[in-house]
């Protein structure tokens, strides 16, 4: 049988539109990036770009710092309730970075502690990075504005019934963040908070996980937000 | 059917082969690294057989060495063709997200007073009353709401399952855990290893019954955010062999070398072997009896006719019992009973083609049950 032709646009190579550069991506990304020109590409959306950041550690450890991939989804919303739940809800902000994980983990569940955490810092402070590429990248970001809505819900299910409750969430801008991790004894905290995930998170040498292999507890189960 | 797909490098026009485990190609000319976006592509993986044929062999002649197979099975089985299927599972992968409707259960203590309960007579205020209360637990549920969002990542059989015997729960525990080891699959290298099984149950069945089930739950609203696919090929290996004038045939995994299903003869020398002892405590039982029966004075009636009687009905009993154990028999000679092996390695006796309608027929039933729970593991 001989084989049939596809056009030539069904290959677009992995170069980066403003230096023509090569993208960097291990083979299961849908997400590469160009760390020069600080700028992350998503293929499947047409080359579609991201500014590329990395979030500056406020923790060291005796090991280098690793980062992981995450996005961030700035935003604002606005939640819809009756006026008994609205004021039961005041504690939960109205705009601000979503951060969620790039890379799919099965036991991940409302982004954990990290969404809510970053959320509620005072100013997450970013860098252009120091030449690292940032690998792993395989959720589209076309989800994320429904994750935050639901993940907004989610935090307002921990304080009221959400029973008749809409959020009407408005994304304003799209990065591709480096979130940087630390070794910690067996496992791993989050270099800003200080948070903890367990050894499953990745490998000794950096690498994720690959989904589908989860032995062991993954992201932790999400606190209460802080009051 | 996979249709073989010619692709065109965009910056050298060079021939690149059709991509395997992701949509990432490197151009053999330019070496420039490429994005495939073809619709219909799905990423293919396979797990590497990890058994040399040594050691499958010994796994082989390993499980022959169980007690309910024929003692001379070892020896006399001849082997007839061993050959190695690449059986595909789907691997989903994703995130869902929703709200849920649930309810709140709450334990709440529910005091009585039984004395309120006479007549409507108001008795609380009379001293000891407290002496009639009494208190019931019962659970209160309340509407909820509880939102759902997080990843799966699920494991499905791609083609039939059940036409090889196999479990496919057993295939998905096989697979799961070892997705890390997992290579790009090249259909047409695959294919030199060993027969490649289509993929013949559409991901969209599978996307329906399956990961998208939860949706069918009362009151929910959980949906799927994004999904990818990919085929992940699990290796195993089939042996057939002949034992007598029956061919049996018995299915391996190659990572392992679990067995995962398979027919193999029952041996009836077991239960014969197994029945003499029991044999002679019977007759050793009825030798007491008529023993009992001829010196034992609570059996002298002083009459010979009871003496007659009593006789008689012992020797009905004995012809009875001699009558069943020649059913028995009969049954267990003539009943097409085989050993069914199951996800690794237990085994149990079946009778796939029913027994005789006997009495003793019902006893080799009986058996076969009774060897579903004793369970023998024949794999390390």
């Amino acid at each position: 049988m001989s084989p049939q032709r596809e056009p030539a646009r069904a290959l677009i190579p992995l170069v980066c539109a403003t230096c023509g550069g090569d993208l960097l991506a291990d083979p299961g990304d849908r997400v590469a990036v160009c760390p020069p020109c600080r700028t992350a590409y998503f293929p499947a959306e047409g080359m579609a770009a991201y500014p590329l950041r990395f979030i500056r550690p406020a923790l060291r450890g005796t090991e280098p710092v690793r980062y992981l991939p995450f996005w961030k989804l700035e935003a604002e919303w606005v939640i819809r309730a009756d006026a008994g739940r609205s004021r039961q809800y005041l504690r939960i902000p109205s705009e601000g970075p979503l951060y969620f994980p790039a890379f799919w983990h099965p036991r991940f569940g409302y982004s954990g502690d990290i969404t809510w955490a970053y959320l509620t810092f005072p100013g997450v402070p970013d860098f252009e990075g120091e030449g690292d590429s940032l690998r792993g990248g395989v959720r589209s970001p076309q989800i994320l504005p429904d994750m935050g809505r639901l993940f907004i819900l989610s935090c307002m299910d921990r304080i009221a019934d959400i029973s008749g409750v809409e959020v009407d969430l408005r994304p304003r801008s799209l990065e591709y963040v480096g979130v940087p991790f630390i070794r910690n004894g067996d496992g791993w905290i989050d270099g800003l908070c200080g948070l903890r995930f367990p050894p499953t998170l990745m490998g000794a040498d950096g690498a994720l996980a690959p989904c589908g292999d989860y032995p062991g507890a993954g992201f932790m189960v999400p606190s209460i937000p802080p009051r | 059917m996979t249709r073989i797909v010619a692709l065109s490098c965009p910056l050298c026009g060079g021939a690149v082969a059709q991509p395997a485990d992701s949509r990432q190609v490197q151009c053999p000319y330019c070496r420039k690294r490429l994005h495939y976006q073809g619709a219909d592509f799905t990423p293919r993986l396979f797990l590497q057989p990890a058994l040399g044929d040594g050691e499958l062999q010994r796994r082989f002649f390993e499980m022959m060495g169980s007690p309910l197979l024929p003692r001379m099975i070892r020896r006399r089985s001849v082997i007839l063709h061993r050959r190695r299927l690449f059986f595909p599972l789907y691997v989903v992968s994703g995130t869902r997200g929703g709200i849920l409707d649930t309810v709140r259960e709450k334990i709440v203590e529910d005091r009585l007073r039984d004395a309120d309960q006479l007549g409507g007579m108001r008795v609380s205020r009379f001293p000891g009353a407290a002496a009639f209360e009494s208190s019931r637990i019962k659970v209160e549920t309340t509407p909820d709401t509880r939102v759902v969002l997080g990843d799966f990542s699920y494991l499905y059989s791609a083609a039939a399952a059940e036409e090889w015997d196999l479990d496919s729960g057993a295939l998905q525990e096989v697979a799961k855990g070892r997705l890390d080891e997992a290579r790009a699959a090249d259909l047409q290298g695959l294919a030199k290893l060993g027969e490649v099984l289509e993929a013949t149950i559409p991901v969209e069945r599978v996307m329906e019954w399956g990961v998208a089930s939860g949706r069918s739950v009362a009151g929910a609203n959980v949906g799927l955010l994004e999904t990818t696919v990919r085929i992940l090929y699990v290796p195993l290996v089939e042996i057939v062999f002949r034992y007598g004038d029956q061919v049996h045939r018995v299915l391996f995994e190659e990572m392992e070398g679990k067995p995962l299903a398979g027919r193999l003869p029952f041996g009836r020398e077991g239960v014969m072997t197994m029945g003499l002892p029991a044999l002679a405590a019977l007759g050793l039982l009825l030798g007491k009896a008529a023993r009992s029966i001829a010196y034992d004075p609570i059996w002298r009636t002083g009459s010979a006719k009871d003496a007659f009687v009593l006789w008689s009905w012992y020797g009905v009993f004995v012809i009875f019992l001699l009558a069943m154990g020649l059913q028995f028999l009969h049954a267990l000679l003539f009943s097409p009973m085989e050993v069914e092996v199951m996800t690794g390695g237990a085994q149990r006796v079946a009778v796939p083609r029913g027994v005789p309608d006997t009495a003793g027929g019902a006893l080799v039933r009986l058996l076969a049950d009774f060897s579903g729970y004793l369970k023998r593991r024949n794999s390390p």
